[in-house]
């Protein structure tokens, strides 16, 4: 597809992981929609993610449906795979993906949706929002009351060790990113993790010689509902043992910054030479009609079916199971978005003067 | 404790974890499993084979135990392309009867204690057994595998 159709029975915002995946059920379906991305690839947002990233997911359990992901099963794929393998996908099942077209806002138009891009309006019977689990990097308010001085980088931003400058890293938010981040620069920077007050259980990689997922797929657990309470495991930590080796310092929560230093909760100042804040992302949902939003700003959805007739979501956090926001796992929730399109777009589409005709 | 029992007590921790549906704390007591002790998956071998023998009190033919594998299989929303169903039979087999049923000994304990494992809870979850019997089918577990 090379320029943005008038109309379309389905259009699905973000060509990522979930986008795709939908992309590929609609395909599959016969329904005709279009991919639309704000990013001038594919792929593009694991693109920019730091050099060593890698899955906490091992290639088995990479793969979205249709197309498992290459190489060896046990393999823990990195970033630059993981883009390879989205533009792969695009390709292979050729879907109608268009890049650069970010959508500026998605109001209801009557029964379907209208949408804004930059590139023009398009109007849609249904839609799937899927752009993704990450937004805008989140950075704590206190942070404002950081000098100046002192190097500050939010994960997102993050690249490799080279580009921190020598002395003391304070990684702010213990979470599986900032956790790996600590892991690659206890080689080569003093190293403080600001540990949050609630305890992440950790998991080992591998239990009982199988990767954890693969324990969690055949016990189902990656189908069951889940508490969005509940804190998310730190897979493959290997902070412990930089810890215990003295290569690693950990600490109590952040709570304030004051010129060159960060006050941690017990009271311990400590001066960084560079800050990176491992402290997540949100997500602007105002583009959104207001009408899709609840109190707080938030998509008002149940489990990905969208409070507005056809509307959609994927690859939300916990939208309805643990693998929701996960690659090698979004594809069953797209699978159910993309049956309920299905059937909504074939009851429509159903002229009424039609039936009982031959097709 | 000798390393027989300390074997078979992180290993039915392990289980028992599993049997309550524990996730979390099956990953994490996993880690002090031995993959390369002598005595590395009896345990959870005997907790198998009790727990085979209670759901099948009359035994079973080989026809029931192909038919019972293919009804596991089947019943796994994903990596069911990871278990062998020969395997698998052979070691229901095995579990049912006692002693080693032919092929198993000679295979990978690691293959075998994940397939036992799973099976394991499949079959307390068909006994209906809440907290309290499974404690008592680790209990025997233990009994029998120090004896």
């Amino acid at each position: 597809m090379s320029a943005l159709p008038a109309t379309v029975p389905v259009a699905v915002i973000g060509a990522g992981q979930s986008g795709l995946a939908a992309g590929y059920h609609l395909r599959q379906a016969g329904v005709r929609c279009v991919l639309l991305d704000a990013g001038s690839e594919v792929g593009e947002t694991w693109r920019r993610r730091w050099d060593s990233l890698t899955l906490f997911t091992s290639a088995q359990f990479s793969g979205l449906p249709g197309l498992p992901f290459p190489g060896d099963g046990a393999h823990y794929p990195g970033k630059d795979e993981v883009v390879s393998y989205l533009r792969d996908y695009a390709e292979r099942f050729d879907l109608p993906v268009l890049t650069d077209h970010r959508v500026l806002s998605l109001r209801r138009d009557g029964d379907g949706y209208l949408l804004s891009t930059t590139h023009g309006d398009c109007r849609a019977d249904q839609v799937v929002i899927a752009t993704g689990a990450f937004g805008a990097a989140q950075v704590p308010e206190f942070a404002a009351g950081l000098s100046p001085d002192v190097r500050t980088l939010h994960t997102s931003d993050y690249q490799g060790p080279s580009q921190v400058p020598p002395g003391t890293v304070v990684i702010v938010g213990d979470g599986n990113s900032g956790r790996q981040i600590a892991g690659e620069l206890a080689g080569s920077h003093s190293v403080v993790l600001s540990c949050s007050d609630t305890v992440s259980p950790p998991l080992p990689q591998t239990v009982v010689g199988r990767d954890m997922f693969w324990w969690m797929s055949v016990l189902g657990v990656m189908s069951l509902p889940v508490n969005m309470q509940a804190p998310d495991p730190v897979v493959g930590d290997r902070v412990p043992e930089l810890a215990e080796a003295g290569r690693i310092r950990t600490v109590g929560r952040i709570t304030a910054a004051e010129g060159a230093e960060l006050l941690v909760a017990d009271g311990e100042r400590i001066k960084p030479s560079t800050v990176i804040w491992a402290t997540g992302y949100r997500t602007d949902w105002s583009w959104l009609d207001p009408e899709m939003l609840d109190d707080a700003g938030q998509p008002r959805h149940t489990e990905g079916l969208g409070a507005l007739p056809g509307s959609y979501y994927l690859g939300l956090y916990r939208m309805r199971t643990r693998g929701s926001a996960l690659i090698g796992f979004v594809g069953h929730d797209a699978e159910r978005v993309a049956a309920a399109i299905t059937t909504a777009h074939r009851t429509t589409t159903t002229s009424p003067t039609a039936e009982g005709e031959p097709s | 404790m000798t390393g027989a029992t300390s074997a078979t007590s992180a290993e039915l921790d392990v289980l028992g974890a599993l049997l309550a549906f524990d996730f979390i704390g099956f990953a994490q007591k996993s880690t002090a499993l031995d993959p390369h002790g002598p005595h590395y998956g009896q345990a959870v071998a005997a907790a198998f084979g009790l727990a085979a023998r209670r759901r099948f009190p009359q035994g079973a033919t080989p026809q029931e135990i192909s038919g019972y594998v293919d009804g596991f299989l089947g019943s796994l929303e994903a990596c069911a392309e990871d278990f062998d169903p020969a395997f698998l039979e052979r070691l229901v087999a095995e579990g049912l009867h006692g002693g080693t049923a032919p092929g198993v000994e000679h295979l990978d304990p690691e293959t075998a204690i994940q397939a036992r494992l799973v099976l394991t809870l499949r079959l307390v979850r068909e006994l209906g057994y809440g907290p309290d019997e499974q404690r008592e089918l680790l209990a025997e577990a233990a009994l029998g595998t120090s004896a």
